[in-house]
């Protein structure tokens, strides 16, 4: 599960980049273990539960996954990228901090 | 993100149709003595159709425990069974008026039934200029080879509601598919798919805004699809030049709102952003008073107006405090200085 968010967070290892989740599971023990067994190595916040938590509310989410990609001020640059566009979303943040990183395309998995 | 709108949804529209319709025949009755024609055949398996099925829906409200339920499970009307019943008279009568009648009501009862597939079949051979299957449009633009079953629709009928809902299932049908695409990364497919997408929702927005398909007005259906359709900004701008009603440029001016909404947050387009925000506003101060499927377009304008402001682009990204699984706090403004990828998700 979560292949993209796998290859990106490997991708861009040692670069001012994070990715950080909103979790929504019901039973925060079960999503401890089954995020651990799959490897999931980045940090979420706890939803309270439930898809109707306080963060997705706060934000207005109403379907999954929804993405935000933040610049490094915490501004909302885009939203609801996927994929390659996600991909060249963040590359483009990262260039404008003078960062340059290599094309996704090959390594998406 | 949009789902396929179940068939279900449009079945339900049809079955809730059923008994208006059925009732034509009432005044009839007195000629009991004759054989039944094909109309009144019709008309009275419509009948137990709709009865079948309000008994069903009946039973199911009143049923409390889990065996109850089940029990009243077993009351739902057999969709094999109704589906071969409306075939047969559509088979015994092929130049009565009725057979196109009862070949819709076959798609209504069981459209996933091999008697389905043969209704289409029927449809798409025989009677494919018929004015009256805009009905079945939307079902056989779901069924197997829905593709081209609308084409050949398409080149042979003439009735505009026919063809708008032929154009609009064509359409949404190839824009799921160049979703998917897109899900699966096929990135050159996705955009090949699009594109042929694209000039069916022009013409619907050029030609057919007038028109009432089966699941609700043209115009409001082709708007809730046009954010997943590439290019559509352009084409509603388009429109929007010609002289239109208060209702219609009120609907479609929210409609681009949303598309320029849409393609802001993808493209990271402050520009587009500002132009949805003048937009949105316009809306609310010019046609609140037009209604839309969802209340009145004031309701959806200043809901998608309110997430620009505090959530759009270009604005900051609303702090969060809160635990993380561990139960450890943190802040998302930690991570300033970084580029940040929140990513809302569960396990499902």
């Amino acid at each position: 599960m979560f292949p993209h968010e796998r290859s990106l967070v490997k991708r861009l290892e040692g670069k001012p980049f994070a990715l950080i989740g909103v979790n929504s599971d019901k039973d925060r023990s079960d999503c401890k273990q089954k995020s651990e067994a799959e490897g999931i190595t980045w940090r979420s916040f706890w939803n309270g539960g439930s898809t109707s938590g306080p963060i997705s509310t706060q934000y207005d989410v109403h379907s999954w996954p929804t993405i935000y990609v933040l610049d490094a001020k915490g501004t909302i640059r885009f939203k609801n990228v996927r994929e390659a566009d996600a991909d060249r979303a963040i590359n483009a943040l990262l260039k404008e901090m003078g960062v340059e990183v290599a094309e996704a395309a090959g390594e998406s998995n | 993100m949009f789902r396929r709108t179940s068939l279900v949804g449009t079945l339900a529209i049809l079955v809730i149709a059923a008994p208006a319709w059925a009732q034509n025949d009432d005044k009839d009755k007195a000629k009991q003595d004759k054989p039944a024609t094909p109309a009144e055949e019709l008309s009275t398996l419509a009948k137990e159709y709709g009865t079948t099925q309000q008994e069903y829906v009946k039973a199911m409200r009143e049923a409390k425990t889990p065996e109850e339920r089940q029990e009243a499970a077993k009351k739902a009307p057999r969709p094999a069974e109704f589906a071969a019943k409306f075939l047969a008279i559509a088979e015994k009568n092929p130049k009565d008026p009725v057979a196109v009648d009862a070949l819709i009501w076959v798609l209504n009862t069981g459209p996933t039934t091999p008697q389905g597939r043969t209704a289409v079949k029927k449809i798409v051979e025989e009677y494919p200029d018929s004015d009256k299957i805009a009905p079945a449009v939307l079902t056989i633009a779901r069924l197997p080879d829905g593709e081209e079953s609308l084409k050949v629709i398409i080149e042979k009928n003439k009735n505009r509601q026919v063809l708008a809902s032929a154009k609009y299932g064509l359409g949404q049908g190839l824009v799921n598919r160049s979703f998917r695409a897109a899900q699966e990364k096929k990135e050159d497919e996705a955009k090949k798919l699009g594109e042929e997408a694209r000039p069916l929702f022009r013409e619907l927005l050029n030609d057919y805004l007038d028109v009432r398909g089966p699941t609700g007005s043209i115009l409001d259906t082709t708007l809730g699809i046009l954010p997943y359709v590439p290019g559509s900004s352009e084409m509603l701008r388009d429109v929007l030049k010609k002289d239109l009603s208060h209702e219609v440029q009120g609907k479609l001016k929210n409609g681009l709102a949303q598309v320029l909404k849409t393609e802001s947050e993808k493209a990271g387009s402050l520009e587009a952003s500002k132009e949805a925000e003048s937009l949105l506003q316009e809306v609310i101060d010019n046609f609140a008073d037009v209604r839309s499927p969802r209340g009145t377009l004031a309701d959806t304008a200043k809901s998608a107006l309110t997430d620009i402001q505090l959530r759009g682009i270009g604005k900051p990204a609303p702090e969060i405090e809160a635990e993380d699984i561990d139960g450890q706090s943190f802040k998302l403004s930690d991570y300033r200085g970084k580029v940040v990828f929140l990513d809302f998700w569960g396990h499902w």
